[in-house]
């Protein structure tokens, strides 16, 4: 408990320091406020940008389309990662063009998506889908795979059929590195989200960063990369509050062994 | 005499070569003996004679490249069920599941053929001296009380046979002498056929009525020992001048193999 007390106040200490910093760079330099505002005006930006309903709208725009791609993606990772996983065969089909996509940085498919879909939420969604996929589907390969072998000779033993093996040994055994490439992929969605926004979006938090930026408006610019930031934060904690439910059993949640 | 339970023979297992110039490696050479109802016999040798191998053959994890594994199973009705009960050297237990709940693991897995007999599981538990631990996760429980939970589970459904592989191996000694003990409790009260494997020789000589004596390179039978120390044994037994002859025998006898 007293751990936790003193990481917290190290954070307000270093929030402090870093707004600190920030405000005598500005002054001391005599950085005009197009360039850098101050901490305040960015806050009350902030504030007023939150208030008068832009954000939550632009911002639900970006969420929701993240939601919506990171859902598909990983659940296409997951099937084919379980097949990849069951199928040395199928794995080896499927493996080169994966590593083609992922070798690719998406971000220079959004034009050629543009071409496509035009502007707007398939050009997004897709993106976000081949964001989502390949983390998802390596750690499932993984998982699935790393069942020690004794554990399988005990099912063996009691007689256990595929079904019985995949759900109540493997599924189990593989979730936390299934979660693990769950959090890459939702952090990767949120990046795929934002920068498909600035190349083919006509709403959401990524082009109010665009939108900011054509206008020279600093104070907009940086207030909306703090919206980003929270969004891609409460989405990230969405994931581990899930962790945290499903592998309480696992020795890398140490907050529960201090509880029992 | 009484019947065999197991019947092992003439097996032999050659691991082939995976490359052309590597040479074929045989782990086991025409092993044959049968293991009695009710009795302890322990597989002792150093490691690579096999004794582990010929273990999964026997409860058929593995096949044999030659030979023939015989169970004679008296019990018709239940044929459907495992007849082996299985403790590896590590616990195997699942750790999302309560102890009590690894132990009624196998009824899940059979839940058409047998149902859960948990007032014998219950108590096993007592028998393993675990009551109280029945709730509590694998993370909390130390590397005897895993072992032990692993037993329970491997009699839940009342095999005929257990089978342990150097179950206690990973252990410190102070905590391998405990489990010797409550085996023998165990197997006292439950009247099982036991068919331990082991590299230590005086935890052989302690627990078995026989030991098969295993030799390496290739993995073969060096002699098939009766142990004739009176029990019940106890901790004054591995004081006596036959079980320290035994002992010595046994050293002798591994030594002049290599």
């Amino acid at each position: 408990m007293k751990r936790k007390l003193l990481i917290i106040i190290l954070s307000i200490l270093f929030l402090i320091l870093f707004i600190g910093f920030w405000q005598g760079y500005k002054v001391l330099n005599e950085v005009p406020s197009f360039i850098l505002p101050s901490p305040q005006e960015v806050g009350e930006e902030f504030i007023s940008l939150l208030l008068n309903g832009t954000f939550l709208e632009e911002g639900w725009v970006t969420l929701y389309t993240i939601l919506i791609g990171f859902v598909i993606g990983s659940s296409l990772g997951f099937i084919s990662g379980y097949f990849a996983a069951k199928s040395k065969k199928f794995e080896e089909l499927i493996m080169p063009y994966m590593l083609l996509i992922q070798a690719t940085p998406k971000v220079s498919l959004i034009p050629l998506f543009v071409i496509w879909f035009g502007l707007g939420m398939p050009s997004k969604l897709l993106l976000i889908v081949l964001s989502a996929f390949f983390p998802v589907m390596v750690n499932t390969i993984l998982g699935l795979r790393s069942v020690p072998e004794n554990y399988e000779y005990l099912l063996t033993i009691l007689g256990a059929n595929e079904r019985q093996r995949v759900i109540k040994l493997q599924l189990p055994m593989a979730t936390p590195v299934i979660f693990a490439g769950l959090k890459v992929a939702m952090v990767q969605s949120v990046i795929g989200a934002i920068v498909s926004e600035w190349m083919a979006g006509e709403r959401g938090l990524g082009y109010l960063l665009v939108y900011g930026s054509s206008q020279y408006n600093a104070n907009l610019l940086i207030a909306s990369i703090f919206a980003t930031a929270f969004l891609g934060l409460a989405l990230y904690w969405v994931i581990e509050f899930f962790e945290r439910r499903l592998l309480f059993w696992h020795e890398s949640k140490l907050a529960f062994k201090e509880e029992i | 005499m009484n019947e065999p339970v197991v019947s092992v023979n003439n097996i032999s297992k050659i691991f082939k070569g995976s490359k052309k110039k590597a040479k074929d490696f045989v782990a086991l050479e025409n092993i044959s003996f049968d293991v009695f109802k009710g009795e302890f016999v322990s597989l002792l040798g150093p490691s690579g004679c096999g004794k582990s191998t010929l273990l999964k053959i026997i409860s058929n994890l593995i096949p044999s490249t030659g030979g023939k594994i015989d169970i004679y199973n008296e019990n018709e009705t239940e044929k459907k069920i495992p007849q082996f009960g299985f403790v590896f050297q590590d616990s195997v237990l699942l750790p999302w599941r309560t102890a009590l709940d690894n132990a009624l693991f196998p009824f899940e897995i059979m839940s058409n053929k047998k149902k859960a007999d948990e007032k014998h599981v219950k108590r096993l538990f007592e028998l393993a001296k675990l009551n109280g631990f029945e709730d509590s996760y694998p993370r909390q429980l130390s590397g005897g009380m895993k072992q032990r939970v692993a037993i329970v589970r491997a009699l839940s459904y009342n095999p005929e046979i257990l089978l342990m592989d150097e179950p206690f191996g990973a252990l410190d000694a102070i905590t391998r002498d405990e489990l010797n003990n409550l085996l023998l409790e165990i197997w006292h009260s439950t009247k099982k056929t036991i068919l331990f494997v082991t590299h230590s020789i005086s935890e052989a000589v302690y627990l078995s009525d026989r030991i098969i004596v295993m030799g390496t390179k290739p993995g073969r039978v060096l002699e098939d020992m009766h142990i004739d120390i009176p029990r019940p044994r106890d901790e004054d037994t591995k004081l006596s001048p036959e079980f320290f002859n035994y002992v010595k025998k046994l050293r002798v006898m591994l030594k002049n193999s290599e």
